[in-house]
């Protein structure tokens, strides 16, 4: 005990150099930590964004992109799929519900999906919860009402009754906007965490009304014009959709009907399975996560290289003090001890910081990261196997400190008292 | 993270060319065909309630060694021989007796047993001598009495008795969650 009082004075008397050594251990082991937390928080909020529907059904393309243009709005469809196709399976024995989903448009940077009101009925997240409407109600029979995700609502202000024009494309700054058909807000969806908060929903028959007049990409011009109230009266059934998720009366069809959609000879479309299809992203994902993992463990090494650079240099300077100590009764492995120790107090000092740091980070960057990433990092206890690594790193400083504790131990012995200065 | 998912694509652009030049998809003139790759099988579960489905479907190169159709009797012997091992699931994806399956309904399939290809309709008798590549197909019902005793896919009896197996890609359906997984002779086991 007295020896690690006796360390503790002797790093206050260098405080300086102890309290920046410290810190970069601070700062490692923040970073550390921090890349595990992002790791792990993703993969719970995407494996929380679906559940409960068995198969999701696009055109022909991979089964990550698949999933992440239908449910995580990342990135594009390659093609579109045709309305005859939807319905033919949506009418299908086996299938109890299905969702279709037409993507495409934006507003002020937030993706427009249209899609029917089994949406609202049917679409689960996290553990098998439904949507709920935080304010209003769904989108009913006008085409032109939209139903905004929590975050949409939030960011930029909207409540019921309020107008907005959507914009063609997804780009954030669009050249061109559907402002001859506005949308009206009828609906705030409750926030879920998951992308449908960044999302606005308006119905299948709203998406078909605000491009009916487009001809070759862009909208007609003079009298080719349809006015909102003419669009009204207008058949509205889409010819396409981008994607539709199917929800199936029993899960032992679900590879009768994944085969069947694979197999589809009317048009080349593409069905997934949603768990399937996320444990595949993950394994693209665990190279780069691993990559990121790895970079982290060489900055926490780079900061105990530097404290046991800081430890050794400051021995010369301390033969003094050493040779003090063993005139006073202190043996050699007191002085080797009295170092590890040091070592010991360096790392722990930072981890704690580091901690500190850790917690500081992520309360004032919460909301930031909750509003630009969709990601949601709870203030939670370090998981076991956090505290793994934290006692990795103090066990590495410990081991670190044994040289310049060796180093220590040899010149005690030799220097004895006889001390040259 | 969206950003970083962004780039995924490109970083692993490498890997997905290497990976589609393995796989010798052909290209014909109607419909479309699966992937046919050599070493690599395809294994669906599905689980609801008392019913447990699974279906197999394996180039025949990774059972038998060949794909064209048996003539000599050394030929004849293993395709039976495959065909008998493959009509035994209960051994072959080692269900636990506590479970207490008993399979309903179990066919074996191929071009090489003599089977119709339901694959190509399309395809004129006689077609199938001209055949570059043969599956064979696998599906088994059973109704289980104690399902829940029924937690862990375990393959290794069917990597064992084809040795010409590598990998199977396998999606499991059971009533919490879908999972897909590789599953290799080193790992050959996945909890559900």
């Amino acid at each position: 005990m007295y020896l690690l009082r006796l360390a503790l004075a002797s790093l206050a008397n260098r405080r300086f150099t102890a309290f920046l050594t410290a810190f970069a251990i601070a700062l490692s082991v923040c970073l550390l930590l921090a890349v595990e937390r992002v790791r792990t928080e993703a993969r719970a909020s995407f494996a929380s964004t679906i559940s409960g529907t068995d198969l999701i059904v696009g055109a022909r393309s991979g089964s990550v992109n698949l999933l992440l243009y239908s449910v995580f709005r990342i990135g594009n469809a390659t093609n579109n799929i045709r309305w005859d196709s939807f319905e033919h399976f949506a009418n299908s024995k086996q299938v109890k519900w299905a969702i279709p989903i037409s993507l495409g448009d934006s507003h002020r940077g937030y993706r427009v999906m249209g899609t029917n009101e089994s949406y609202f009925e049917h679409y689960q997240y996290g553990r098998q919860q439904h949507l709920e409407m935080a304010d209003g109600r769904p989108f009913a029979t006008d085409p032109f009402e939209v139903v905004l995700g929590a975050e949409v609502a939030d960011a930029l202000h909207y409540k019921l009754g309020d107008k907005l024009v959507l914009a063609h494309g997804v780009a954030t700054v669009s050249l061109v906007k559907h402002d001859d058909k506005p949308f009206t807000v009828v609906g705030i969806l409750k926030r879920t965490g998951t992308p449908v908060d960044r999302t606005l929903h308006i119905s299948l028959g709203g998406m078909e009304a605000i491009h009916i007049d487009w001809h070759n990409g862009v909208p007609a011009q003079g009298a080719g014009r349809i006015s909102a109230d003419q669009a009204r009266n207008m058949d509205l059934t889409p010819t396409a959709i981008t994607a539709f998720m199917l929800g199936l009366n029993s899960k032992i069809a679900t590879f009768a009907v994944q085969r069947e959609i694979n197999e589809f000879r009317g048009e080349p479309m593409l069905a997934i399975l949603p768990g399937v299809a996320l444990q595949e992203l993950w394994s693209l994902m665990g190279t780069a996560e691993k990559a990121l993992f790895v970079i982290s463990l060489f900055v926490v090494l780079t900061g105990l290289i530097g404290m046991l650079t800081a430890i050794l240099t400051s021995l010369n300077e301390r033969r003094r003090e050493m040779a003090i100590l063993r005139s006073v009764g202190a043996r050699p492995w007191h002085i080797a001890s009295l170092l590890v120790l040091e070592a010991f107090a360096l790392a722990l000092g930072g981890s704690v910081c580091g901690l500190a740091l850790l917690y500081i980070g992520i309360a004032s960057a919460q909301g930031y990261v909750q509003a630009n990433y969709g990601l949601y990092l709870p203030l939670s206890l370090p998981s076991t196997y956090e505290w793994t690594l934290l006692t990795g790193i103090l066990g590495a400083a410990v081991l670190m400190g044994t040289v310049p504790a060796w180093r220590a131990y040899r010149q005690s012995l030799a220097d004895g008292l006889s001390i040259r200065l | 993270m969206r950003r970083l998912l962004l780039a995924l694509p490109f970083a692993l652009l490498p890997l997905a060319v290497a990976f589609a030049a393995d796989e010798h998809d052909h290209d014909h003139e109607h419909g479309s065909l699966g992937a046919h790759v050599h070493g690599v099988a395809r294994l669906d579960m599905a689980l609801d309630g008392r019913t447990l489905e699974l279906e197999l479907d394996t180039p025949a190169m990774n059972i038998v060694g060949f794909e064209h159709p048996a003539t000599t009797d050394a030929d004849k012997m293993t395709l039976a021989l495959a065909k008998e091992t493959l009509l035994k699931p209960h051994a072959l994806f080692s269900l636990p007796e506590a479970a207490g399956c008993t399979a309903t309904r179990q066919r074996v399939e191929s071009t090489l047993f003599g089977d119709k290809d339901d694959d190509d309709h399309d395809h004129a008798d006689g077609d199938a001598a001209e055949h570059e590549h043969s599956e064979i197909h696998g599906h088994y019902q059973f109704t289980c009495s104690a399902p829940n005793v029924f937690n862990k896919l375990d393959l290794t009896q069917l990597f064992k008795s084809f040795p010409a197996t590598q990998t199977i890609q396998v999606q499991l359906v059971t009533p919490k969650r879908q999972m897909g997984a590789e599953v290799r002779p080193s790992n050959p086991a996945i909890k559900f």
